[in-house]
């Protein structure tokens, strides 16, 4: 059987060759080992029905129809059993090669073999699969441990303003049932105004609660920062003042704000605050102090939100390990050692890290978030080029919760909204982001809307600006109109169709332009 | 026993929220005839009381600033000038060793948040046997 096809017995995959009467007329050395018969009973076949059962495919009919077209031809993965062995299933990829020699026309079969690749390759989803419901179980069952550890001095917390609630309507029954009322008014309008602020404190406290819990995981808002660590601290203050730590928020710079879940940072923030408490506590340091510092980088590409304590620090030798899971300094049964690892997952997931800062005078965590959200449309601008352009809108406003109304319009009808809290980054924006309009709060704590036009235009944005305002500034939007080139007004309060409309128009009048 | 008239005791309220002790402190001067209840919303601070001024009560919350009302307790107790202190202690969370640390140290008398008026002024009552009085308004 020399026959000029002796190179496929260098070859690892099985190969028989077929000629066009579809006899075998050659087989690689490969081929005995895969089909686990000796070359001489290999021989007596004649037809490839005879070597192999496949469950998924009609084999002689792909056979025929892959001659036919004369072409190479790939099978999709198929389940095959050999006639002498149905116990095995192998998994594999039939390929069919024409070969044109002075011999004829035949045809090379190459069975490549998927049967150890798929079995791992299923083994590995199942245990992926495994994984992620595992990972999702234990951050829930981390939020769920945070919670608990706080909820017993939380309950104290509540405690407080229900016995100062209750004790001032005893006051109120009191003075109704004694003989003057009228000569009690005073007292009793005191005592009343106690009792709605101390409830209205109980209320605070389980709403806070209830959206720990109940927030949706995924969702990610435009966040105040600077409120978002207020929150955090009301969570963490019992338990700090019950070891007598002090938690402080410094805040440099104003109107801080980031993408992200409100939920989840706040928990970030929690988890490491409560790691700084436990460490003041364990290494008995007096006059224990932790800072949560609000900043930004200094190329202003980031947001650090840092929690920075006085306690004795991270031991050298966990400092490789401190963001693994499991890993944990404290005495067994008192801390699980995930906090740290789904700390690092969940600023992850807001495309940014969780850090640890080398300092000598106790522990130093950062947070570096993205500066809001510009730097995802930028890097997606090179993977769009050459399709259809999507217009960009630059919205300014020191509420968050107006940009997270206006995004949610925005992007609703196809197009980029970047949001900023800040004029200075708005300012940065706009030179390099292309914006194709922008729209402005009129009355903001460091600059009105109207300077900050003012600035947009100095820098050469030559878009259409809206003002976003309320009734009451419509003088100066008269005045700024035709000095400042204001296409248009939105009038607060603003319901969805106006905005739109309003958007829509402003950005037909560039394009006509 | 005690020969004094509620007039004549002081009284050491210590609570962190201001507001607490300005209700006990109402409670208690309207239904007692007390002419002297002090406040003092730390550890520290009522210690400094303590110092200067001798007091026959004192009511004391649980969870306080950097110190648990027990661990106080604790104090005083093995001081041989305070140990024979009446003491009630105040809570809106409490568990079951802080009961018994409490009552390891001789305070039999506790008040659970949020109390009413009557839940409080009956505990006052029994531990400085005096009798209820006053009338019921400010």
């Amino acid at each position: 059987m020399s026959s000029g096809f002796e190179s496929f017995d260098h070859l690892f995959d099985p190969v028989l060759v077929l000629n066009s009467k579809r006899e075998i007329v050659y087989f690689n050395h490969q081929t005995s080992i895969f089909m686990k018969l000796p070359p001489r009973i290999l021989k007596s076949k004649t037809n490839i029905i005879q070597l192999c059962d496949t469950a998924d495919m009609d084999l002689e009919e792909w056979v025929n129809k892959a001659l036919l077209s004369f072409d190479v031809l790939t099978s999709p993965e198929i389940r095959m059993h050999l006639p002498h062995d149905p116990e095995t299933e192998y998994n594999v990829i039939l390929k069919v090669i024409p070969i044109q020699s002075d011999k004829g026309s035949n045809f090379a079969i190459v069975f490549h073999d998927k049967t150890v690749e798929t079995h791992l390759h299923n083994k590995y989803r199942d245990q992926l699969d495994e994984l992620k419901k595992t990972h999702s179980q234990i951050l829930q069952a981390d939020k769920l441990n945070t919670l608990g550890e706080l909820t017993a001095n939380i309950s104290h917390e509540i405690n407080n303003p229900l016995t100062i609630a209750a004790g001032h309507s005893e006051l109120i029954r009191d003075c109704l049932i004694s003989r003057a009322p009228e000569t009690k008014l005073k007292h009793m309008e005191k005592a009343n105004a106690t009792v709605i602020e101390s409830l209205e404190r109980v209320n605070q406290i389980i709403k806070n609660m209830k959206d720990f819990l109940h927030k949706s995981e995924d969702e990610k808002e435009y966040c105040d920062l600077d409120a978002l660590v207020d929150a955090a601290i009301e969570w963490i203050l019992p338990t700090a003042k019950k070891a007598g730590v002090e938690v402080k928020k410094i805040h440099k710079g104003k109107h801080i704000a980031a993408l992200a879940n409100r939920i989840k940072l706040e928990q970030v923030i929690i988890n490491l605050v409560k790691n700084s408490i436990d460490a003041i506590t364990s290494g008995n340091v007096p006059d224990g102090q932790v800072n949560i510092v609000i900043s930004k980088s200094e190329n202003e590409h980031h947001t650090f939100i840092d929690v920075v304590d006085n306690g004795p620090g991270i031991p050298e030798k966990v400092k490789p390990n401190l963001f693994k899971p499991f890993m944990s300094t404290k005495d067994a049964g008192s801390g699980t050692g995930l906090g740290l690892s789904i700390c690092a997952k969940i600023i992850e997931t807001h495309r940014g890290k969780l850090e640890n800062i080398d300092r000598t005078d106790g522990a130093h965590f950062r947070i570096r978030l993205p500066m809001i959200e510009i730097y995802s449309y930028t890097r997606n601008d090179k993977s769009l080029s050459g399709s259809k352009k999507e217009k960009r809108i630059l919205v300014l406003d020191n509420e968050v919760q107006i940009l997270n109304v206006l995004n949610s319009f925005i992007r609703e009808d196809g197009y980029v909204f970047i949001g900023s809290s800040d004029p200075m980054d708005a300012l940065k924006f706009l030179s390099k982001a292309n914006i194709d309009l922008m729209i402005t709060d009129f009355s903001m704590p460091i600059m009105n809307g109207g300077d900050f036009s003012r600035l947009a235009r100095e820098a050469g944005y030559d878009g259409p600006i809206l003002y976003m305002t309320s009734a009451k500034f419509i003088d100066q939007y008269n005045k700024d109109k035709k000095v400042l080139d204001i296409g248009g007004l939105i009038l607060k309060p603003f319901n969805r169709d106006e905005v739109m409309k309003t958007i829509r128009s402003a950005l037909k009048v560039k394009g006509a332009a | 026993m005690s020969t004094k008239k509620p007039q004549e005791m002081n009284i050491l309220v210590i609570d962190d929220e201001e507001k607490i002790c300005d209700l006990i402190k109402i409670f208690l001067e309207s239904t007692f005839n007390f002419h002297s209840v002090v406040t003092a919303p730390s550890a520290v601070q009522a210690t400094q009381k303590l110092l200067n001024q001798e007091f026959d009560l004192l009511i004391i919350d649980h969870v306080l600033p950097g110190k648990l009302g027990v661990e106080f307790i604790e104090q005083l107790k093995n001081s041989v000038k305070f140990n024979r202190m009446k003491i009630i202690l105040i809570s809106g969370y409490l568990q079951q060793e802080d009961v018994l640390t409490a009552i390891q140290y001789g305070v039999k008398n506790i008040v659970v948040k949020p109390f009413t008026r009557q839940q409080l002024v009956t505990q006052v009552s029994d531990v400085l046997k005096i009798p209820v009085d006053g009338d019921l308004s400010f």
